[in-house]
């Protein structure tokens, strides 16, 4: 590890491992430089207007306006918006309009997208694997009009608890709540969904701006751990899919091994799947093909990533696949 | 909330359950509803929830693979041994007086009155603002705010709109049952959804 780079680490109070990481992915200290930066930058939240419950986003608009919220819509998807400024009270989370499930609430755009990318439809059977705590459940909810089928897994009891919470108060009707571990999931429904949404539980590398007890927390036995189970959630998440059917696998990791090495891994043993070009709102930047002279499967070359030095939001990984 | 293995499911059709419901939530779910499965499913109380087709396929799988659904479809509420019989969801509330256009069996509360109410507070009656029939003393009545949402149920402690206005200033005229700010108490406290 060369002096550099322990000393970005100390500066920015990482364990060395995570910064010598990045210097691989990236290939430049000016750039992780900049990426770490990006890390210490509080992120504005965002809200999803829930059009289950509100027929015209503009009355959520102006009914938080009038609490001393301003607003700064999202150029890329004309139903969210950024918070940029907030009164001292109430919070975003306990508004009237919060109860009432008028908007989802996230600490960070990026986790819009990956609902946008997989887009079921209203004839969709959809499988979510890790649904908790509901956004993406609730956002798919939405682009399905309330129609077709969500099986929302969480195996957590708390987290199911706030599940329900979640899609009861945001108005959703098509979505069956299950306490099941993903991993489980094809031994249930073999062959069953037409799509699948994959947020796999990961080390939340690409959230350090929101929690930066993530910037030493994580050893290389706990990564090591995550990449195991993000494999077996992965191969369940396909063998739950119907032929032809499409899965979204994501995480909020930054992490090679929690993204590319997982599909990489889960590629090589299986004939039947081929990895889709993305059609995102936003320009993503490439995977990571180049890791510690790892050979990665070509097919990884389709999937994006998002960093919060280029996007301005939470670094995330995206991949599209499909079910031959 | 369901509780895994302790909790018994059973479906039934919209056309024999809606005699257990009050007349306004059973005339619209048999009109609004009428080809779907409803799922009654019991552990300390029987939560009731609303299944479209394809809900109620998955539904049935797992049912038979003796797992119990969390939830499922929409939330239509709970049932129970004692009176009121049944308290219905918010959402299901504010769905029927969508639909219908109009507002029956509810309290609308100012500002002043839902701000306590959505703390767990009662109902008292200088900040009822209207009052739509039919009202009936140990019955549920849903509580709007003035922007006519629903915010939650109470426990009405009237029998009429007219002794309503007899009523003084302070008096409770709803015990709160269930308020939408629960969605925060209930994940922080872990306070229990119904307070009947």
């Amino acid at each position: 590890m060369s002096k550099e780079v322990e000393e970005l680490a100390s500066r920015y109070g990482y364990r060395p491992y995570m910064v010598s990481r990045y210097l691989e992915i990236l290939g430049d200290l000016r750039e992780v430089e900049e990426l770490l930066r990006a890390f210490e930058k509080k992120l504005r939240p965002s809200i999803r207007c829930n059009k289950l419950k509100l027929s015209d986003c503009r009355e959520l608009v102006e009914r938080l306006r009038k609490l001393g919220f301003q607003l700064e819509s999202i150029e890329w998807f004309s139903e969210a918006y950024e918070v940029v400024r907030e009164p001292e009270k109430p919070s975003l989370g306990s508004t009237n309009e919060y109860l009432l499930g008028f908007y989802y609430l996230y600490r960070g755009k990026a986790s819009l997208l990956p609902p946008t990318i997989l887009n079921p439809s209203r004839e969709d059977e959809v499988v979510d694997l890790a649904a908790a705590p509901g956004g993406k459940t609730t956002h798919m909810a939405q682009i399905m009009r309330n129609e077709g089928l969500i099986v929302a897994l969480e195996p957590n009891e708390e987290r199911v608890r706030v599940l329900r919470n979640n899609i009861e108060r945001l108005g959703v009707k098509n979505a069956v709540v299950l306490r099941l571990d993903g991993r489980r999931v094809s031994k249930v429904f073999k062959n069953f969904f037409t799509k699948a949404l994959l947020d796999a539980p990961c080390t939340g590398e690409g959230i350090i701006m929101i929690d930066p007890s993530r910037k030493t927390k994580t050893s290389l036995e706990d990564l090591m751990s995550h990449h195991v189970k993000q494999k077996e959630l992965l191969e369940n998440a396909l063998d739950s899919l119907k032929s032809g059917g499409r899965i979204l696998y994501t995480t909020c990791s930054i992490a090679p091994e929690e993204n590319e090495l997982v599909l990489s891994e889960v590629l090589r043993r299986r004939d039947d799947v081929r990895v889709l070009s993305l059609e995102a709102p936003v320009r993503l930047a490439p995977p990571v093909t180049n890791y510690y002279g790892i050979d990665i499967d070509e097919r990884v070359r389709l999937c994006g990533r998002t960093y919060p030095h280029i996007h301005g939001m939470e670094g995330f990984f995206i991949c599209l696949m499909e079910l031959e | 909330m369901l509780d895994g293995a302790r909790v018994r499911c059973d479906k039934a059709s919209v056309a024999d359950f809606a005699g257990e419901l009050p007349p306004h939530v059973s005339e619209y779910l048999v009109r609004r509803y009428a080809d779907a499965t409803l799922l009654l499913c019991t552990g300390r109380f029987t939560e009731v929830f609303v299944l479209s087709k394809p809900l109620a396929r998955v539904v049935d799988e797992v049912l038979s693979r003796g797992i119990t659904p969390y939830s499922a479809g929409l939330y239509l509420g709970r049932l129970r041994k004692g009176v009121p019989r049944f308290i219905p969801s918010t959402n299901i509330l504010q769905e029927i007086y969508d639909e219908i256009g109009r507002v029956i069996n509810a309290f609308v509360v100012a500002d002043e009155g839902l701000k306590p109410f959505l703390y767990g507070g009662d109902i008292l009656r200088k900040s009822v603002l209207g009052c739509y029939q039919p009202v009936k003393k140990r019955e549920v009545v849903a509580i709007l705010g003035a922007d006519m949402r629903v915010y939650g149920l109470g426990l009405s402690k009237v029998d009429s709109c007219e002794e309503l206005s007899e009523k003084r200033d302070l008096d409770e005229v709803a015990s709160n049952i269930f308020d939408v700010g629960w969605y925060i108490r209930g994940e922080v406290r872990g306070e229990r959804k119904y307070k009947t």
